[in-house]
């Protein structure tokens, strides 16, 4: 029975956590009573029960978005779910469209540009905050309008698409979350390595390169690479990420193994979040990050190395406001992540630990 | 139109009564399938998508008490009158039956008369 399981599912994951398991069970036990009683009342048991008789009675119950807002109460959501599904692709299609109205700008700028790289870095520069600061805009304004619909939209009535002509058969097919993709694992084993050894091993590496011309255009032209990080990087920060990045690659070889999240795992991915929630507080507090050498940017813009101190001051500030800025999005974007790993947690049934 | 306005009407004069018939049937305990069957068995029809989250409404204003029994071919959850319930029942059904005496009495013409 597909798609009841999926039925229930969708119906599910439209409310809140504390109910949504206790309504699941009621739901499944509902419509098999429905099934059967179908099947029933044509002689037949309930091994006779077919995809037919499965979407005439999901058909009856109605669309997902519907039952779900029935069973919420109102306004326990600031967007609930009859309008839910909607909301989210309206703010897919609003962060796709600044960011491409941001991209679009950007090869603007740079196809008049002199020096490709000088421009690129000054467009990303001023673009950063204002690309943010656009996303925050378009998308709180979108959540306001979708706020208010939820309260003035008649309770009978829902924002789902496809409403009018609801097929069961469309419903999407139940994603086992708990299920780890190995080739995703394998990948960030991958990446950790990398780090690692890069950063231990080569930590020069880590540089801006570009092409430097001295004297006429084609005599002496060759790449040279500028260092980018601090010594304080290595010695404040270096230690705790090498311990966060084992740790994750021990979690993800142990993944592989079992091939399920399963509590313990939960927990520990929970514990390396918050890790890496202290270590970004620290990066955003401590000392910074990004070290630039006078002698590297005199040799960049041609000046003496007096002029190059100057020119790295500037630089340096620059880069490490808008590493404060990256940081304080990272540190946003983990702690979201921390709440629901959490949230995924509590989900996790103890029995499948 | 006026189809689609009557329908509308009954509609909205059906709703009206709905609780007070799901109460009247939970004075004996029914799991959401059989209660389903035994309103439309009393000329009840409802909506499965809206009795079912009814019935948790009514629990959580504690109207009704609810139970999974496991014992069976597969668990069912339980409802019934709670105290509180069968009291709102009792007033409800006293404040029907005055209603009807009053709207049958309108329906024939009042105190007033028919001209």
């Amino acid at each position: 029975m597909e798609l009841l399981e999926r039925y229930v599912h969708e119906v599910g994951r439209r409310l809140p956590a504390k109910q949504c398991t206790d309504v699941e069970a009621e739901l499944r036990s509902l419509l098999t009573d429905a099934l059967e009683a179908r099947v029933s009342s044509r002689g037949e048991g309930k091994e006779a029960i077919s995809e037919e008789d499965q979407v005439a009675v999901l058909t009856e119950f109605g669309p997902p978005a519907k039952i779900a807002a029935q069973y919420a109460p109102p306004y326990q959501y600031l967007i609930g779910p009859r309008v839910f599904s909607v909301y989210l692709i309206v703010v897919a299609a609003v962060s796709g469209a600044l960011t491409l109205a941001h991209l679009v700008s950007l090869v603007v700028a740079l196809r008049g540009a002199a020096s490709f790289s000088g421009e690129l870095g000054r467009s990303l520069l001023e673009m950063g905050p204002g690309y943010f600061s656009a996303l925050i805009a378009g998308l709180g304004s979108v959540t306001l309008v979708f706020a208010i619909l939820e309260r003035v939209l008649p309770t009978s009535e829902s924002l789902e698409l496809g409403d009018k002509a609801w097929d069961p058969r469309s419903l999407p097919a139940v994603q086992d979350r708990d299920r780890v993709k190995p080739a995703g694992l394998i990948a960030g084993i991958a990446v950790l390595v990398i780090l690692i050894v890069g950063l231990n091993l080569y930590p020069n590496n880590v540089a801006m390169s570009f092409v430097h011309v001295s004297g006429t255009e084609d005599v002496g032209a060759r790449w040279v690479a500028m260092p980018l990080l601090a010594p304080g990087f290595f010695q404040a920060y270096l230690p705790l990420l090498n311990i966060a990045w084992v740790v994750a690659i021990v979690l993800n070889v142990i993944l592989l193994y079992q091939g399920r999240w399963q509590l313990g795992t939960r927990i520990a991915d929970v514990g390396l979040s918050a890790y890496g929630v202290f270590i970004l507080y620290r990066m955003l507090i401590g000392p910074p990050m990004i070290g630039l050498n006078p002698e590297w940017i005199a040799l960049i813009t041609g000046k003496v190395a007096s002029a190059g101190s100057a020119h790295t001051e500037i630089l340096t500030q620059m880069l490490a406001r808008q590493m404060q800025w990256a940081l304080v999005v990272v540190l946003v974007i983990t702690i979201v992540d921390l709440g629901h790993k959490v949230y995924l947690v509590f989900r996790t049934r103890p029995g499948a630990a | 139109m006026t189809t689609d306005l009557i329908e509308n009407l009954m509609l909205e004069l059906r709703r009206g009564t709905l609780v007070l018939s799901v109460l009247s049937e939970l004075r004996q305990r029914q799991y959401g399938y059989s209660l389903k069957e035994r309103l439309a068995q009393d000329g009840v029809e409802i909506d499965q998508g809206t009795l079912y989250p009814l019935l948790r409404r009514l629990e959580k204003q504690g109207l009704l008490d609810s139970v999974w029994q496991v014992e069976e071919s597969r668990p069912r959850r339980y409802y019934v009158l709670s105290i509180a319930g069968q009291q709102v029942l009792e007033t409800m059904s006293h404040e029907w039956r005055e209603l009807v005496r009053v709207m049958d009495q309108l329906l024939e013409g009042g105190n007033h008369g028919t001209a």
